[in-house]
Parts: C-alpha cells; sequence; structure tokens
C-alpha cells in the first residue's frame, strides 16, 4: 500500500471483516475454496438464457432458416452472458 | 423474445472501424446507419436494419417497439425491395430522421471464408489463462442479495492472463523457491482490476475516461500452499478509487472506492499458471450522476436513460470471486501471439496506457528516466504499427517501472541495457 492511511483503512476493513462470520469463512483447500467461489455465482441470470448468437453471419444463416427478424444488440464488449457493459 | 426473434450480440467498436471480410462490411453498414454508436437495431433476415432504437419512453413502450419491429419485418422480410431505416432515440416519443436501408449483400448460403477471421472470434495464445469475475452485495454476515438485475446488486466481467504477464507470476515464485513472495504488482492489479460494481465508466483501477484514481493499491503475497501438491496460497489487499465531480463531454459524476481482501489458490503446471482461484470480500462505495439530468436524478423509468444509465448512489459490503482456467484448445493458436489482429493488439495497448499514465503522474521524472531508451523504443514500434511487439515492449516498461517506484528515491538506478 503506498501510505499509511490506506495500510490503517486497510487494517480496520480486515479487523472488521474477521468478525463478519461469513464474509471471511477461511476455505483451506483449492476444493472447498472453489465450491465457495461457485456458490457466489447468481444460480439464474435471465440473459444468460437467451440464445445469443455472436456472429452476424450465423444469425443471418438462422434468421433466414426460422423466418425471423434479428435483434442486434451492440454494446460495448461482445458477449453480454460474460462480460460487463 | 426468444421464440419472435434472432438474437446476436455484437461489439460496438466492430461496427466502426476498418476491416476486410463481408460481416465487417455488413457490421459497418449497420452501424452507419445508427443514432449513436450503441444501440438496439432490429434487422430482417438479410441484414437490413428496420429500426435502431436507444431509449423507450417506458417499460411498456419496449414490447411495443418490438411489435413494431416484427409488423416492419412483415412487409419488408428481406432485401427484395429498398425501405427506409427508422431511427428513435426514445421509442415513440422522439424519433430522427429516416436513412435508406443500406445495400450490402449476404450470398444465400454465405458464411466466413478462410481468409477472414470472425470478428466475434477471439484467438489466445496456448497457455493464455481465461479468468471470469462475479460481484455480488452482500447484504448481512455473508449472505448475498438474491437481486441481479442491477449493477449494484450483480457485477460480471472477464479478463485474460497472456503467458507473458504468468511468466512474472512464475519468475517472482521460482526465485523464492516456494516461499512467501510479493505478486508482482503488474500481475495482482490486473487480477483486482475488475472487481468492481457498477459500469466500465466507473472502473477504479484503469478507468476508460481517464478519471485519475485516488487509490490502486494492491499487496497480494504468495507461497506455497502446504498439503496441496502443485498449488501455491495467495493473500492480499487491494484498495481501488476514482472520482470525477463532472466529466468532460456529458457532464456525468461517479464516484467508486472500492477496498477488498484476498485470498486464493494458483496451479502451476510445466511453468504455466493452470488455475486460479480468488475470493475478494470488502466494502465498496458507488456514486454514478448521469450527466445533464440535474433535476432528473433518481427519477424517470430507467429505459428512458439507457446510455447515460441510472442514478446510483450505494454503499455496502460486497463479495467478489475470480475463476481462472486454460483457454480451450479450440481458441488457441501457436501462432496466436503474432497472429492476433493488429486491433486486437492496439486495444491491448491501450488498455495499458492507464498504468503507464499513473506511473508518469505518481513517479514523476525520476522513475521514467529509468525507462527512457525502453519509451523510445516503444514509440518507434508504434509508429511503424508493429503493434506485437510493441505490447510487448510496454510489458516490460511497465515491468521496470513497478520495480523502479518500488526502490526509494536514493537507491533507483537506471536498469540495464535490454538485450532483446
Amino acid at each position: 500500500m503506498s501510505t499509511s492511511s490506506s495500510r490503517n483503512s486497510t487494517l480496520a476493513l480486515a479487523l472488521a471483516l474477521i468478525g463478519s462470520a461469513g464474509a471471511l469463512r477461511s476455505a483451506d483447500s483449492p476444493e472447498a475454496l472453489r465450491a465457495e467461489l461457485l456458490a457466489l455465482q447468481p444460480p439464474k441470470l435471465v440473459w444468460r438464457e437467451i440464445d445469443w448468437n455472436y456472429c452476424l453471419l450465423d444469425g443471418i444463416a438462422k434468421a433466414r432458416a426460422e423466418k425471423k427478424p434479428i435483434l442486434l444488440w451492440a454494446f460495448i464488449n461482445s458477449d453480454p452472458a460474460e462480460e460487463r457493459c | 423474445m426468444q421464440s419472435d426473434f434472432v438474437a446476436v450480440s455484437v461489439a460496438a467498436g466492430n461496427m466502426h472501424r476498418p476491416a476486410a471480410g463481408l460481416e465487417n462490411e455488413l457490421l459497418r453498414a449497420i452501424g452507419k446507419s445508427g443514432p449513436a454508436p450503441q444501440g438496439i437495431a432490429v434487422l430482417n433476415a438479410d441484414g437490413q436494419v428496420l429500426d435502431w432504437v436507444l431509449m423507450f419512453d417506458d417499460d411498456a413502450s419496449v414490447l411495443k417497439f418490438l411489435d413494431h419491429a416484427r409488423q416492419r419485418f412483415a412487409v419488408h422480410p428481406d432485401n427484395s425491395a429498398p425501405f427506409m431505416t427508422e431511427r428513435y432515440q426514445r421509442f415513440p416519443g422522439s424519433k430522427r430522421d429516416d436513412v435508406a436501408a443500406h445495400t450490402v449483400t449476404v450470398p444465400k448460403g454465405g458464411g466466413h471464408d478462410d481468409t477472414v477471421r470472425c470478428p466475434a472470434d477471439s484467438i489466445y495464445e496456448p497457455g493464455t489463462l481465461i479468468a471470469k469475475v462475479a460481484g455480488r452485495r452482500v447484504i448481512e454476515e455473508g449472505r448475498l442479495t438474491g437481486d441481479t438485475v442491477n449493477q449494484e446488486d450483480y457485477s460480471q466481467d472477464r479478463f485474460v492472463i497472456t503467458p507473458g504477464t504468468q511468466r512474472q507470476l512464475l519468475e517472482a515464485v521460482n526465485k523464492a523457491d516456494g516461499k512467501r513472495v510479493r505478486v508482482p504488482d503488474q500481475v495482482a492489479r490486473q487480477w483486482v482490476t475488475y472487481a468492481y460494481m457498477g459500469m466500465l465508466d466507473v472502473n477504479p483501477f484503469n478507468n476508460p475516461a481517464g478519471a485519475t484514481s485516488d487509490h490502486k493499491d494492491v499487496a497480494f503475497d504468495i507461497e506455497t500452499a502446504g498439503g496441496h501438491p502443485g498449488w501455491y496460497r495467495i493473500t492480499g489487499e487491494s484498495h481501488g478509487s476514482v472520482k470525477t465531480e463532472r466529466r468532460q463531454g456529458d457532464g456525468a459524476g461517479f464516484e467508486n472506492d472500492v477496498q477488498l481482501t484476498w485470498r486464493g489458490f494458483a496451479r502451476i503446471e510445466n511453468d504455466r499458471l493452470v488455475s486460479l482461484l480468488l475470493r475478494g470480500d470488502g466494502d465498496e462505495r458507488l456514486m454514478w450522476n448521469p450527466g445533464g439530468l440535474p433535476g432528473a436524478i433518481g427519477r424517470g423509468p430507467e429505459v428512458a436513460n439507457l446510455p447515460a444509465g441510472r442514478h446510483v448512489d450505494w454503499k455496502g459490503p460486497v463479495s467478489f470471486s475470480i475463476i481462472g482456467t486454460p483457454a480451450k484448445a479450440e481458441q488457441t493458436s501457436p501462432t496466436a501471439a503474432g497472429a492476433a489482429a493488429p486491433e486486437d493488439r492496439h486495444r491491448e495497448i491501450q488498455a495499458k496506457i492507464p498504468q503507464l499514465r499513473d506511473h508518469m503522474e505518481k513517479g514523476g521524472a525520476r522513475v521514467m528516466q529509468t525507462v527512457a531508451p525502453l519509451m523510445q523504443e516503444f514509440q518507434k514500434l508504434m509508429r511503424e504499427q508493429r503493434f506485437d511487439e510493441a505490447s510487448k515492449q510496454l510489458d516490460k516498461i511497465l515491468g521496470q517501472l513497478d520495480a523502479a517506484s518500488a526502490v526509494p528515491e536514493k537507491a533507483a538506478a537506471p536498469p540495464k541495457p535490454s538485450t532483446n
């Protein structure tokens, strides 16, 4: 840390978190930590249930075959299932 | 939506850059007709834009827009006759001028040829680790909120750890021979950069709008994990903080301060990082005040403020998970380091520039002198558009700047000239 104030604030934060039963419950093996991290994933995200196509040419092929219009989302990243916008 | 439309997601940047190939030509034509670089469009089955929309008058207008677009699709299902592209700033209340629908044609059965990479494909060097990040708001005593819609409740992101970045970690680990050692700042900073709530604009470690960070502090240690062969235990702390009263351009004001305590494990096999598991717990203060809306903060439907975002003023405990796994074989190419598209390399360099700027601001002339010869070479490579080499050179510069800035002023000395 670059400053003593940030060290102090981080120390205070760490102490506060140690007092929090759930937040710093220690996983003492990689397997246990992996399970803990997976538990932090939301069980259901509605936008991941959409069958996104990332290739426009693939989308056009599907639209032609299924005779449907294309809903195109142009956003700053490319993968709404995984990335931030 | 799933039953009535084919959903396609594209990076807005791919619609506004020169690149070869039919798909890129089509993306540019679609992007050219749009009212903004980002947005939602409905296309017919030949890829022509029926309607563009940026925002909606209210929630009910979202479904009305989809119905409206389906009706237009019924009239213009393909490119057999010319028509006009409708463009809505806000549907249905604020409409801009129509433009003629583009005429780029995709042949029936047409796909990618072998010479042009699909703009949606990312190809990595073998050994690249892909890390997925999830952030959750904690309600009390480690219990997570079940809400995942709003940005202060849930965040997600992804980043890649290249073999080059892995080498920096492995060198530190190997030198320490399994004993506790500091993770190089450049490596640790990448781990924590994506652990924050909120949208891209409020990144406290690598702000895309160039807002200066008050804190970019990382301190991570790594050591052999006893009883778990091949695994290393990681502990660390991070503090990122960025604040802007009024951003140039759109006038947005924001603040994001994230302080986390980390623990985790890394697995190293054959000089490769093959697994990264990290958990960060702590507190975050997030404020976003969209520009130009001083009288409307917190009011009105969210769908009426999509580009600027809704007002957020929140503080609370958060937990982040990072799970890194190797890129799949089909995502890699032995020549990826050299064969990556120039625009990808250029983007990679742009992402590192805030770190360089940070060193310049905080270290001043003393620190920058230590890398002056390397900087000249970097500038030369950039001028010659040799982005792959320039990116590696910038990694080297940042590594030396990290080392130099950690040394007290009197002890700092220029590094030995590079032999590469």
